[in-house]
């Protein structure tokens, strides 16, 4: 199932309230698109982060139609997994962040500042 | 496995891994406290020790972990359930610990409302979180054990974070495993990342060709015969999942799987045992009746793990099918048997908003008949039902709640339990406001102690006559019925504080 196509929404930055919203209306949209399956996949800078299950559980709980994966992931990895993206990736990032990423030029990939 | 040490466990805790002395209605006592007795006599009484082999292999098993441990085990994995008093035996050389529950942290009904009337954490808890306290957890996390929790309660653990970081839980999946558990034991073995949740969605739920048959027991013989319902309330989440109906080839495997080692009775499970082999809601009355002699043919006794009320109403008055079924049920020594059935409301209004097909084919105007009817066609054939109520749903307004109680009056003749169960958000409603965040109505309370002593006069009935009549039961009898008169003592005292008219006094009229 893991290697099945995903709706990918990827997540950099700390989980709040406008970034959980964010990400309701991400699952709303795989809906309309018939998705059957979303993948939320959270880069972390520090390796002591975990994912904020109370956020995130009202967009699961909100869930009952797509199959849903949830990943963490380092953000020293983001570089490497944004180069390699198959399909259409919507990277939601927190506006402080964004003038330090440097992003790759990709048309598969939209970028949401949050 | 042949006697290797698995690498990969499956368990669960006592409440989970014990068989009830072979009675599958005894396992509710684990939803609840201790209440007028010492918590290891409870536990006894409850869920007694399993049988295992010299590797701590239980004789029987729950059902899920069974599906599991077979699939692994075609897949060349070296996978075994292990009794929970045995996994720390095997813990230093596992790979990966597999969990299943089906009430992690007491938090789905009848836990729920057991732990808010006695103000006590259940049984079934506090096993498990001894039992996951009592693993070396630690030390195997820094060699590189894998946690990963399932089950139908695995939605829990999204409340729980912090038991997820104390015991250093890797994966949450909700949903049937079939086609992900092999990926996430791939993912483990070769050392990458796992995911922290997944959900299952309808969409990529096994069909039956992944389902493998089980290799070893079942809890009680339990075995399931359809996965899915097509009645869609939306308080449940089975409905959401399509509908499957098992081939007889898998369901005699499954259980001549349990009568070789030596489980001679069963429970056939579906969310609605008589839609087996359905068109829809449509039944399919020649199904059913080859379904059920294929079971008096390998079993001592059958029971059905759940039905539905409109079935029952429909199957009797259209097919004459339950006195059918009886004929072949009700033979060879077995004369009950025994089903969970889900009345849920009384009100009309409610039952058109959250459940309109479960009425079905009767209109959802009808249900209050639709219910009386099928508790009056169970009582005439011997089927015992234990029937559940939901309070608080979304919506619920206190008419609703009185013409529950209403409905719970006209019901007083037919031998059964009732069991009334807060609202829990499961299915299309579990983003829904929790009803404990609510407050507890005296309409509440009146259902409540309307269930109480419908349920504790037919239990005295039930265990005498009925479930627990052989001699070899007498002491399970008489601690029973010791736990019945402390709970009608306590009873009595909550309506004295309370000051309102004991119910007790307004006789059942019992239709023999």
């Amino acid at each position: 199932m893991l290697e099945q196509e995903f709706f990918e929404v990827w997540v950099v930055g700390d989980l709040g309230e406008e970034l959980v919203e964010k990400l309701k209306e991400k699952l709303r949209e795989a809906y309309r698109r018939n998705h059957p399956r979303i993948r939320f996949r959270f880069y972390y800078d520090d390796a002591q982060s975990s994912l904020d299950f109370e956020a995130i559980r009202s967009i699961l709980l909100e869930n009952t139609r797509l199959s849903v994966v949830i990943e963490e992931r380092p953000f020293k990895a983001l570089e490497s997994d944004l180069g390699s993206i198959g399909g259409e990736v919507s990277l939601l990032v927190s506006k402080k962040l964004v003038p330090s990423m440097k992003l790759p030029k990709n048309s598969r990939l939209k970028l949401a500042e949050v | 496995m042949a006697d290797a040490r698995p690498e990969i466990i499956l368990t669960t805790d006592r409440t989970m891994m014990s068989n009830h002395h072979g009675k599958e209605f005894i396992g509710f006592m684990t939803t609840g406290p201790a209440i007028g007795m010492p918590e290891k006599l409870w536990m006894w009484i409850a869920c007694p020790k399993m049988k295992v082999d010299s590797m701590g292999r239980p004789w029987q098993a729950p059902y899920a972990l069974r599906k599991l441990e077979a699939l692994l085990q075609d897949k060349g994995y070296n996978a075994a359930i292990i009794d929970p008093d045995y996994v720390v035996r095997y813990l230093p050389d596992a790979k990966i610990l597999m969990l299943s529950h089906h009430d992690y942290f007491a938090l789905c009904p009848p836990s729920s409302e057991w732990w808010l009337v006695t103000k006590k954490e259940p049984v079934n808890a506090k096993s498990f979180r001894n039992f996951m306290n009592s693993l070396p957890i630690a030390k195997a996390k820094e060699r590189g054990l894998k946690i990963m929790v399932g089950g139908p309660a695995a939605w829990q653990w999204l409340y729980r974070p912090d038991l997820m970081s104390r015991w250093g839980i890797d994966t949450i999946v909700d949903g049937e495993g079939e086609r992900i558990v092999v990926d996430l034991v791939e993912r483990a073995y070769s050392e990458e990342p796992l995911p922290r949740y997944v959900f299952v969605g309808p969409g990529d739920v096994p069909s039956i060709e992944e389902i493998p048959p089980i290799r070893r027991p079942s809890i009680n013989g339990l075995i399931e015969i359809m996965r899915g319902c097509p009645r869609g309330c939306r308080f449940c989440s089975v409905t959401l999942r399509p509908l499957r109906h098992m081939p007889l080839e898998l369901i005699e495997e499954e259980m001549l799987v349990n009568v070789r080692e030596g489980v001679r009775s069963g429970i056939l499970h579906s969310e609605d045992v008589l839609l087996y082999g359905a068109k829809g809601i449509r039944l399919n009355p020649y199904a059913l009746i080859k379904l059920h002699q294929l079971a008096r043919k390998h079993w001592e006794s059958i029971a059905w793990s759940h039905a539905s009320l409109a079935a029952i109403k429909n199957a009797e008055e259209e097919h004459k099918l339950i006195s059918r079924l009886r004929e072949i049920i009700c033979s060879e020594g077995q004369d009950y048997w025994g089903v969970e059935v889900g009345i849920e409301t009384g009100s009309v209004r409610l039952a058109k908003k959250i459940m309109p097909a479960k009425s079905a084919p009767y209109p959802a105007e009808k249900w209050p008949e639709v219910v009386e009817d099928a508790f009056a066609i169970m009582h005439e054939n011997n089927i015992i039902p234990a029937a559940t109520l939901i309070l608080g749903l979304p919506e619920e307004t206190p008419e609703d709640v009185v013409k529950t109680a209403e409905l719970l009056d006209r019901l007083k003749p037919y031998r059964s339990l009732i069991v009334p169960m807060f609202f829990v958000p499961m299915g299309v409603l579990k983003n829904k406001d929790w009803f404990t965040d609510v407050e507890v109505k005296d309409e509440h309370i009146e259902v409540m102690r309307r269930c109480f002593w419908h349920s504790v006069r037919w239990a005295e009935e039930i265990i005498e006559k009925f479930y627990l009549r052989k001699s070899h039961h007498a002491p399970l009898r008489l601690l029973l019925k010791m736990f019945l008169n402390y709970a009608k003592r306590r009873m009595k005292a909550v309506e004295k504080k309370l000051g309102v008219a004991p119910l007790e006094v307004e006789a059942v009229q019992v239709a023999h």
